[in-house]
């Protein structure tokens, strides 16, 4: 067995925090033992963007987004980013652990506190659905 | 300059400067709880003898180092992977051996030697496809073809 594979998560965990995430990514890939390492140091890119509209702020967003939490585990985020890009056409979308969140006028046209609200808990669970139930375990 | 007996796990006796087995910090606190240099070995019942002896030559080497700064800042830290001149050649071991002084250094408690053990194995890693990642440290895959595939589509934001 491959030296690599007898270390203890502790320490693959202090090697993974000195590479990049491709780097990371391509250590996922070459075996089970690795990828089940790795997983958390993985989720720690774990990135959600809120695209702000000209109506909705960055503090208004943040505070939106954090009760949006309020019955999903922060513990998923590892980056939050207001004010970012849109790069959905349709005005959310869903990326591997990338959420874009954008309060769209297009969609209902209503972007009330509850509507974005409920949006963000929407996007959420969709993207923590798609996450194999061992990453789940991991996390929690 | 006072003395004391390491015994490895293969019973082999090795005497040190307690200076240099200080660099232990489980040696070194070990030793402060006995309160007096002890005359007998000290046993390390994880580290077999080729290991600890390797370990011991960083330690001479390194004997003078100033202790590094308590509240360090451990992102920098880090993320460099930069490693000095002695050490990269220190590290220039079979792989089995790399391994062995990464856990030994973990057991021992001596951060800066786990740190240069962890950045050697970090510059193995970087810039390399999986299956170069495989050859280098002699893994073998044990996917199946869809989990692969599955993993790929999982992780398809990495590739940007």
């Amino acid at each position: 067995m491959s030296g690599f594979l007898k270390l203890p998560s502790e320490l693959t965990d202090e090697i993974f925090g000195r590479i990049s995430r491709i780097d990371l990514y391509n250590t996922s890939l070459t075996c089970r033992g690795l990828y089940e390492k790795s997983i958390s140091s993985i989720n720690r890119f774990l990135k959600i963007t809120v695209v702000t509209s000209t109506r909705i702020d960055e503090a208004r967003a943040k505070k939106i987004f954090s009760r949006a939490f309020t019955d999903v585990s922060l513990e998923y985020l590892r980056e939050l980013e207001v004010g970012g890009d849109l790069k959905q056409k349709n005005g959310r979308g869903i990326e591997p652990r990338h959420i874009y969140v954008a309060p769209s006028l297009e969609i209902g046209g209503n972007i009330s506190g509850c509507n974005v609200e409920a949006m963000l808990n929407q996007n959420l669970r969709d993207f923590l659905s798609r996450l194999p139930p061992q990453q789940l375990k991991k996390f929690s | 300059m006072s003395q004391i007996i390491l015994l490895s796990s293969d019973n082999v006796e090795m005497k040190v400067d307690k200076e240099v087995a200080e660099r232990s910090i489980l040696i070194k606190n070990m030793l402060e709880d006995v309160g007096e240099t002890p005359d007998q070995a000290i046993p390390i019942p994880n580290v077999n003898e080729g290991v600890l002896r390797k370990v011991i030559e960083w330690c001479e080497h390194h004997r003078n180092d100033p202790p590094p700064p308590a509240d360090e800042d451990s992102d920098s830290r880090k993320k460099s992977t930069d490693i000095e001149e002695w050490d990269q050649k220190f590290m220039q071991v079979d792989q089995e051996m790399l391994f062995e002084i990464i856990l030994a250094a973990n057991y021992l408690d001596i951060k800066p030697l786990l740190d240069v053990g962890c950045k050697t194995v970090a510059n193995m890693i970087k810039g390399k496809s999986p299956e170069e990642i495989r050859k280098t440290f002699n893994i073998q895959n044990d996917f199946t073809p869809e989990e692969e595939d599955q993993i790929r589509r999982e992780n398809e934001w990495a590739e940007e």
